[in-house]
């Protein structure tokens, strides 16, 4: 492959994906099933984002194995209703043509656990975003390691990877024991606690592993989507095993690989109180905008988010935004909850990141949300205050115009 | 008075840099926390937010956050806005590629090393430091030093 007798492209992913192992001590290459590419949002990188794609395009890549694309950087058919503008819609549109010429198939989301084509337990994998890696290792047990963008694109046109890092079960065994103290039943159905929990958890435990002890059985995919992405935004989070929740731990010593843990950390609501002083800049209790799906939203949230709402409108000059994927999008129409979110006055976006929108430039201030992963890049990024609570929170503020 | 010691290094990524550190115990998030287009951290949760990083030899111990970040790495080679080498206590791939892509698209190189938990504590802002990956070793020249 390497020769350039498959190709240019092949020739050219090749060199990187060597080059990338060489580092890492990785002494051969693995083939993997699928692929999960990330960089394909125009936002990201800008031009040199672009300049990429299209190099690589232009060199005849075709994807080998299931290739899913994560966000892209508006809309694809309604970015003119969300005031996109028309030269950031045609960076857009060049890099969704230089990728869809490979052959992906255009999920352009990032929570691809959502929807097919799904990898199975032990699966070789190479899967980018950084909250997909953390949720598909910890909580499906496929095996990625921690890869950025484009990385991706090379194993996606040469199917292969290193062999190194989480792909190798030796180095999937937790290190740090995380025992989970005086919490209540919000633990099983509470996603902002896990958002909040993972953003401490990526805080205190870096890259490292953590085996999470205390968080009940019944425990939502949707809670553990939330731990995925906070964990993964505050730290390096790719990683991490529940006891008796996810298929790696069964019991803490087998989610230890049989070894003493180098670190054991204590965790009770009053730290999570604290991330939460950390996360919640508003001062008022006013907020004007609530944005959901960050991650993007799954069915289960979607059907939540409208119970709590329980056939109340959004109020009058609060938006209130949800972002989602085509595929869940499409099953929140055949089952009729799409028009009931229409009723209830939600604007839904779908193929595209709520970190992508410039919602100070549009005139917002505070913005509701249950994500620990929005409520850290928000401020930064978008330059808006963020009121930080549950869904059934963001629901109330979504309705009343404050976070009480 | 300037003093010059000489630490060794491991290349992550290939080429020589040379500039003021710019020094954190904490990581650094790129995607989200970095402004590729002015080369200034915009993490509001980070103690260097609001410096620039350009033509600096950034030393923080790993990347964290998005794995976009190499992305944003390439950019700022692009724009020119990049540090002028990184210093980690960390080997970090989602780092490591931006460099090695933007060699290829852009023809520049930005060396980034990997040096023990020891050798990053003695480095200090304000020190020059030559970070040479190539040779694996880093010069840092320190003004004024009375030790």
């Amino acid at each position: 492959m390497l020769s350039g007798r498959k190709g240019k492209a092949v020739a050219f992913g090749m060199k990187i994906i060597t080059q990338l192992g060489e580092l890492y001590g990785a002494e051969e290459l693995i083939p993997i099933s699928q692929v999960h590419v990330d960089g394909c949002c125009y936002q990201t990188a800008g031009d040199a984002g672009l300049d990429f794609a299209e190099k690589v395009a232009s060199m005849g890549a075709e994807v080998v194995v299931p290739t899913t694309t994560n966000v892209s950087g508006r809309d694809i058919q309604r970015w003119r209703q969300f005031r996109i503008p028309e030269s950031l819609s045609e960076k857009s549109r060049r890099m969704e043509r230089a990728y869809l010429s490979m052959g992906v198939i255009p999920t352009w989301t990032c929570a691809p656990y959502l929807s097919a084509p799904l990898p199975r337990f032990g699966e070789q994998i190479v899967w980018a975003e950084s909250n997909a890696i953390a949720y598909i290792n910890s909580v499906v047990g496929a095996r990625t390691h921690r890869y950025g963008d484009y990385i991706d694109v090379c194993a996606a046109i040469t199917g292969r990877a290193p062999r190194f890092g989480l792909h190798l079960r030796e180095n999937r065994r937790g290190e740090v024991l995380v025992t989970l103290a005086g919490f209540g039943p919000e633990l099983s159905t509470d996603t902002s606690v896990y958002g909040l929990l993972g953003y401490l958890l990526g805080k205190l435990i870096g890259n490292r592993i953590p085996v999470v002890e205390g968080v009940p059985s019944n425990v939502t995919a949707d809670c553990l989507k939330a731990l995925s992405a906070a964990g993964a935004a505050s730290g390096s989070l790719a990683m991490f095993h529940v006891v008796g929740v996810t298929p790696e731990a069964p019991t803490v010593k087998q989610a230890l690989g049989g070894r003493k843990p180098k670190e054991k950390i204590r965790i009770t609501p009053r730290q999570l109180k604290e991330m939460k002083a950390e996360l919640h800049t508003a001062r008022g209790d006013r907020v004007d905008v609530v944005a959901l799906g960050c991650p993007h939203f799954s069915y289960s949230e979607a059907w939540d988010f409208l119970r709590a709402l329980a056939g109340r409108r959004v109020r009058k000059g609060v938006e209130c935004f949800v972002y989602t994927n085509r595929a869940i999008w499409g099953d929140l129409v055949t089952t009729g909850l799409a028009r009931e979110l229409k009723r209830a006055g939600v604007r839904v976006a779908t193929d595209t990141c709520i970190l992508h929108w410039p919602l100070a430039k549009w005139g917002f201030k505070t913005m509701a949300t249950n994500s620990g992963k929005y409520a850290k890049y928000a401020p930064g990024l978008l330059g808006l205050d963020v009121a930080y609570g549950g869904l059934l929170q963001c629901a109330e503020a979504a309705v009343k115009g404050r976070m009480i | 008075m300037t003093k010059k010691s000489i630490f060794p290094a491991r290349k992550l990524t290939a080429g020589v840099g040379e500039g003021e550190a710019l020094v954190t115990q904490n990581a650094l998030t790129f995607w989200g926390g970095m402004d590729p287009s002015t080369g200034t951290i915009i993490d509001t949760q980070h103690e260097l937010c609001g410096e620039k990083v350009s033509g600096k030899v950034l030393v923080f111990p790993h990347g964290a956050g998005s794995s976009s970040g190499c992305g944003v790495i390439m950019e700022m080679v692009r724009l020119g806005t990049h540090p002028a080498a990184m210093v980690n206590v960390e080997k970090d791939p989602v780092l490591a590629l931006g460099p090695i892509l933007a060699q290829e698209l852009y023809a520049r190189s930005l060396p980034i090393v990997t040096v023990s938990k020891a050798v990053f504590n003695s480095f200090r802002k304000g020190d020059t430091l030559k970070v040479d990956a190539d040779q694996g070793r880093i010069v840092c020249f320190r003004k004024g030093s009375d030790k």
